[in-house]
């Protein structure tokens, strides 16, 4: 809890920051844990349905643990028009999980998103962060066992 | 002044004032869902879409501020398709078997069809069929289909609270609960969660309400424009044909309610008059009122055995025992009764020569708290009340008639909803609460024993500084504050009447007149006290059995079976309204006391009652644990009574809201003794010595325990205990 307070500190205890205070948290611990939304929401006096609300709405927030590693499908239109539905499916069945879940090792994370913003080189892949463009069905074995 | 045309007629608007308010004022009607007059707009639902005269297209009337020479049309063949394809839309994820079918008509008149949809979103299974703003929208927009498909959400209903039901696969996504809670109760329990076509509405985490700050005070329900939030009690009971406006009796705010009827005369739900309202008025009422173990025949003990007799039998009997025991009886009541009610009783009791009492702490001359004194900038002081469970509605008045920048500071060693809830909150130490008020206002011991840090005390004195500051504080457990008098201290009564009882005074307090050796007579009215030793007669008056042996029972009526008045905390005088008949063969206080005056051949009508003595304050003493008695008894009064029964052993729905009948024992004591919920255990101090049940909370202070009082406990007030361990078994 220590570390939240110099988070909450950072943001002078203002409600305005809560989506910068969620961001944080959610990156020291890899997702947003149900404990520390609660004290956050003693701390700043602001209703936990309203913390809840915000972190239900972004999909950038997670309210389960997620993975070591990351990887995000984007499932935008114009990724989907050249196979991104395919790639998903690849990833789904090499990592035997669906889209949103996490493995049982802990290992992978697999997650879509409606568009990153880059669609002239679609279909494309995020991974641990690392935006991969033009990505071929050949590629996700490729970057799974490149990490493994 | 504003100036506008709606539909060719010049009407006039306040600056700020929506087109649809100006509408809605000059009679035009607009369609709407997610409008309701006490909310903040939204423009949601899109059904308000207005045209007007010059704008490219049609805008939300909801949302659209009246401004000079606007030329609004409300009701075009496009804004009805528009509005039609919205509510098309709407009705997608809406199960409307109820809504839309060829043979409403027929089925609203004769009920002749079979079950023509599967029975989760069949046109029979929605509680507020014939209750509904879909169905009055769907035929003011003659809906003859949906040309979409229809998606159900296949969600579990939400059966698991007490008081109502949430059926989320019914819900438009109108807001209407989510700002009611936000804005207006400020309990923000509800709220939107996830995005786009997953979004619901939910507490976080969807976790049960008993689990949130939900304060059940059913707000949410009345503007639920469909069936996913029901009341729990006569979900499927007929529905209303007219409401009676009549007072809530539960506690000394005396809220405005509606008792609405259904066309047998059977009262099937109370509701709030365009106010707020508590879970006890919004729930409490009905059940209450046909409640099981309610007895509605006089009954009298004949050879040891209790037999059902009638009134006149009963009465007679009554009357010759007080008569026989003219001025060695006790005479007991609650406040529940009516102002007329009371006032007989008075009379009888002068011409008995009985001694009188009510459980009731006087502390004062019993002023009534004005609201309209609250000035601006004002600071609420309150001590070891928790407002929002007690007196909820009077908290949003003071709020709204204090907007601007007024604060409220807590002092109380318990936490609860109010605690976390206010601006500031002093927690001291179990029984030190005064102390600390003492100490905020440069009075009393110079020494700090509160437990509360000197940096503290002193940010709270900045705050108070300069500022108007009220204290309010409950008499049940306060002994006299001492505060300088420029600060005005205001007393919560919680039990209504309490106004009326302070002006016409008490022969003491309920245990002097236990206590007294000469009372062979015991005539307890709404009051269920705690015996201390036999009596010749015992005589009770009352909805509910008492727990103890009697030789009369009286069956009385509730605040909504019997007309008059009764005083509340504002000394406002409000009227109860006979809704319903008096169930089963139960009579009015009133008529009780008439007819046993009438059978004595006493006249009660003219006579004004004998003056009494008008203080009745209380000795605190401190409570200073020993070796032998460890552990400190908070005591708190349990505000959620009627009759001397509490809510919580009548009705389980407010069991569960809060357990009043336990001991609430603090985590530490509990892991000393391993105690745990449920498991039997004994109080033991000097005076007492109870057999309870055992609750534990993490919300009391470090070795407590906690009591919510009721006379039958005989327990009124702080002290040092001992706690023993009885048994293992859970209930």
């Amino acid at each position: 809890m220590k570390n939240i307070d110099t988070n909450l500190e950072n943001y002078h205890y203002r409600k305005t920051n809560i989506i910068q205070i969620l961001q944080d948290i959610q990156s020291e611990h890899n997702y947003l844990p149900e404990k520390i939304l609660k004290y956050v929401s003693e701390r700043l006096k602001m209703p936990l349905s309203t913390i809840y609300s915000i972190a239900t709405f972004y999909a950038a927030f997670s309210l389960n643990p997620r993975g070591k590693h990351l990887c995000t499908v984007c499932m935008g239109t114009a990724c989907h028009v050249r196979g991104a539905a395919a790639i998903l499916n690849e990833f789904e069945r090499k990592l035997d999980i669906k889209a949103g879940e996490t493995t049982g090792d802990m290992n992978y994370s697999l997650e879509t998103v409606n568009c990153l913003g880059c669609c002239a080189i679609g279909p494309i892949v995020v991974y641990d962060g690392k935006y991969m463009g033009e990505f071929k069905l050949k590629d996700v074995a490729a970057v799974l066992k490149e990490k493994e | 002044m504003i100036e506008l045309m709606i539909d060719g007629k010049k009407v006039t608007a306040q600056k700020g004032e929506t087109v649809l308010k100006v509408a809605q004022r000059y009679n035009i009607y607009i369609p709407t869902l997610c409008y309701h007059k006490d909310l903040s707009p939204y423009g949601g639902c899109r059904l308000c879409i207005v045209e007007v005269e010059g704008w490219p297209l049609p805008v939300a009337s909801c949302t659209l501020p009246a401004q000079e020479g606007l030329k609004v049309k409300t009701d075009t063949p496009l804004l009805k398709d528009l509005r039609r394809f919205t509510l098309q839309l709407i009705l997608s994820e809406h199960p409307h078997a109820c809504l839309i079918c060829d043979r409403k008509e027929d089925c609203a008149h004769y009920m002749e069809c079979i079950q023509k949809a599967p029975i989760t979103f069949g046109c029979k299974f929605c509680p507020s069929n014939n209750d509904c703003e879909l169905q009055t929208l769907v035929d003011y927009l003659e809906i003859k289909d949906i040309p979409f498909d229809f998606h159900y959400r296949s969600l579990m209903v939400e059966r698991y609270d007490p008081f109502f039901e949430r059926d989320y696969n019914l819900c438009i996504l109108c807001g209407r609960c989510v700002r009611m809670c936000q804005e207006v109760r400020g309990a923000a329990t509800l709220d939107f969660h996830h995005r786009g076509p997953d979004t619901l509405v939910g507490t976080a985490f969807r976790l049960p309400h008993l689990e949130t700050g939900c304060q059940f005070c059913g707000a949410c329900v009345d503007v639920c424009p469909t069936g996913a939030l029901r009341e729990r009690y006569g979900k499927w009971q007929a529905k209303s044909e007219k409401s009676v406006r009549a007072t809530c009796a539960l506690c000394n705010i005396g809220c405005s309610i509606n008792l609405n009827i259904d066309s047998e005369g059977k009262l099937v739900s109370s509701t709030p008059d365009n106010n707020q309202i508590c879970v006890r008025g919004r729930f409490g009422i009905v059940p209450m009122v046909y409640h099981a173990r309610r007895l509605t025949r006089p009954l009298m003990k004949k050879d040891n055995r209790l037999v059902e007799v009638e009134w006149e039998e009963a009465l007679s009997y009554v009357a010759s025992k007080l008569d026989e025991h003219r001025g060695k009886t006790g005479l007991l009541f609650g406040s529940h009764m009516t102002i007329e009610a009371l006032e007989s009783l008075y009379r009888l009791a002068d011409d008995l020569r009985c001694s009188i009492a009510a459980p009731l702490d006087i502390d004062g001359k019993g002023e009534p708290l004005k609201l309209e004194e609250f000035k601006d900038e004002s600071v609420f002081l309150v001590v070891n009340t928790d407002m929002i469970r007690d007196f909820s509605p009077l908290l949003l008045m003071l709020r709204m008639q204090s907007k601007i920048q007024s604060t409220i500071i807590v002092i109380d060693s318990l936490e609860n909803k109010f605690t976390n809830m206010a601006d500031l909150w002093l927690q001291p130490k179990p029984g030190k609460e005064f102390e600390t008020v003492s100490l905020l206002f440069g009075r009393g011991k110079k020494r700090n024993t509160t437990g509360i840090s000197h940096e503290t005390l002193e940010r709270c004195k900045d705050i108070l500084k300069k500022r108007n500051v009220y204290v309010l504080y409950n008499p049940a457990h306060s002994r006299r504050i001492d505060v300088p008098k420029s600060v005005r201290t205001l007393p919560l009564y919680s039990s209504i009447n309490t106004l009326k009882i302070c002006e016409l005074g008490t022969d003491g307090s309920v245990d002097d007149i236990l206590k007294k050796k000469t009372i062979d007579c015991l005539y307890a009215i709404g009051v269920l006290p705690r015996l201390q030793k036999g009596y010749k007669t015992v005589i009770v008056q009352n909805c509910f059995p008492p727990p103890f042996e009697f030789d009369v029972f009286l069956p009385t009526v509730t605040f909504v079976e019997t007309r008059g008045s009764v005083i509340n905390i504002e000394g406002k005088v409000k009227k109860v309204r006979r809704a319903i008949d008096p169930v089963g063969k139960s009579k009015p206080d009133d008529w009780i006391f008439q007819r046993m005056s009438e059978i004595l051949k006493y006249d009660i009508k003219r006579r004004r009652p004998r003056q009494r003595k008008k203080k009745l304050s209380r000795v605190f003493e401190d409570m200073g644990t020993s070796k032998k008695y460890p552990v400190n008894l908070l005591v708190r009064e349990n505000c959620y009574m009627y009759q001397g029964h509490p809510l919580s052993s009548l009705m389980k729905g407010f069991q569960r809201l809060r357990d009043d009948t336990a001991l609430w024992i603090s985590v530490d004591v509990a892991k000393k003794l391993r105690i745990k919920d449920n498991m039997h255990v004994r109080v033991i101090s000097r005076n007492i010595n109870l057999e309870l049940h055992a609750r534990v909370s993490d919300n009391l202070p470090e070795n407590s325990v906690l009591i919510y009082n009721h006379p039958f406990l005989g327990v009124d007030q702080n002290q040092a205990v001992r706690i023993e361990c009885i048994t293992k078994e859970t209930r």
